[in-house]
């Protein structure tokens, strides 16, 4: 059994998490633009890689908050944990990061938020 | 006054249909080692509010609510317990649930607090003995030595299948809060885990 430490309840056991999943999963904003193949790598298509893996776990049983967790899925190492809507810090996290498939992908270059243009 | 009566009237408590006082133990032994009793019609509030609140909030409950997660603060009977960064569970005494309720959301600081009366949803059961810690760690993956669980710690944890709160207000004296469904399953729990230090589950306070 992983044992976690979340960032406001300290070290618990991983009967006591939910996982969620990947993590940084951008939803399409222009979505009108998009076509049924692009949206679809969005929805279904999920990484499964041998190695560092970005994902979401919430703490179910105690506080209740999501965080991020990377984690080696071959040795079960956690590498880092840091708090939802935060980019990894360490080198490990941001390679991992870099080496989805989804940041190359279509539909992640028009999710990315519109420059804010100065009025 | 009216409320403080049909609460204690019409409120429910957590046995229900339990025949107590029950009392459990090993012919070895004279007495048990574990005494179990519902605090019944205690007030709980569950209340998000964020940093800047905080000290305004903690005035109107006449107890400061605790900065650091996993801790509780008391004063004059009321107790708060931190549940998350911005999430506090008050418990108040028994009938001024509904007073307090009124008092926060007609405070200026209410447009940024959110406050639920869960006096029903949950209850709360003490449980006291000197075996209290090692029944606690059979269905509790916490470490329960007196020097990492000390007084005024709380934590919410699995015990055996359900979620509970944790309180710890004495060395060998614990409050737990649980969902009143919830409360028949772990006081079969409790009768069943610590059969070998013998229980006495009173009717309540």
């Amino acid at each position: 059994m992983l044992k976690i430490k979340c960032p406001f309840c300290g070290v618990r056991d991983e009967s006591e998490f939910s996982c969620g999943g990947e993590a940084h999963i951008a939803r399409p904003t222009t979505d009108l633009k998009l076509t049924d193949k692009i949206f679809s790598e969005y929805l279904f298509m999920k990484y499964n890689p041998k190695g560092v893996f970005l994902e979401r776990w919430c703490h179910t049983s105690g506080c209740r908050r999501w965080f991020n967790l990377a984690r080696d899925t071959v040795s079960h190492e956690i590498i880092e944990i840091y708090p939802m809507g935060v980019f990894p810090k360490t080198v490990k996290g941001k390679k991992a990061y870099q080496a989805n498939w989804r940041r190359k992908s279509k539909y992640e270059a028009v999710s990315k938020p519109a420059k804010r243009t100065k009025k | 006054m009216v409320d403080t009566i049909s609460r204690i009237v019409v409120g429910c408590t957590a046995f229900n249909d339990k025949k107590l006082p029950i009392l459990k133990k090993p012919e070895s032994l004279k007495a048990p080692l574990i005494e179990l009793s519902e605090i019944k019609h205690l007030g709980k509030l569950n209340v998000r509010c964020g940093k800047k609140n905080r000290d305004a909030l903690g005035k109107l409950i006449h107890c400061n609510l605790p900065i650091q997660i996993n801790q509780i603060n008391s004063k004059a009977g009321r107790f708060a317990i931190s549940l998350g960064p911005d999430e506090y569970l008050i418990l108040a005494e028994p009938g001024s649930e509904n007073q307090l309720e009124k008092t926060l959301n007609s405070s200026d600081i209410s447009k940024y607090i959110s406050v639920v009366n869960v006096s029903d949803a949950l209850c709360a059961i003490q449980i006291s003995g000197p075996k209290v810690r090692d029944v606690l760690s059979k269905g509790c993956a916490i470490d329960f030595h007196p020097d990492s669980f000390y007084k005024n710690k709380a934590v919410q944890c699995d015990l055996a299948l359900a979620n509970i709160v944790l309180v710890c207000l004495e060395e060998n004296e614990f409050i737990f809060i649980c969902r009143t469904s919830f409360a028949e399953y772990i006081l079969d729990w409790f009768i069943d885990a610590s059969y070998e230090y013998g229980i006495f589950v009173s009717d309540g306070i």
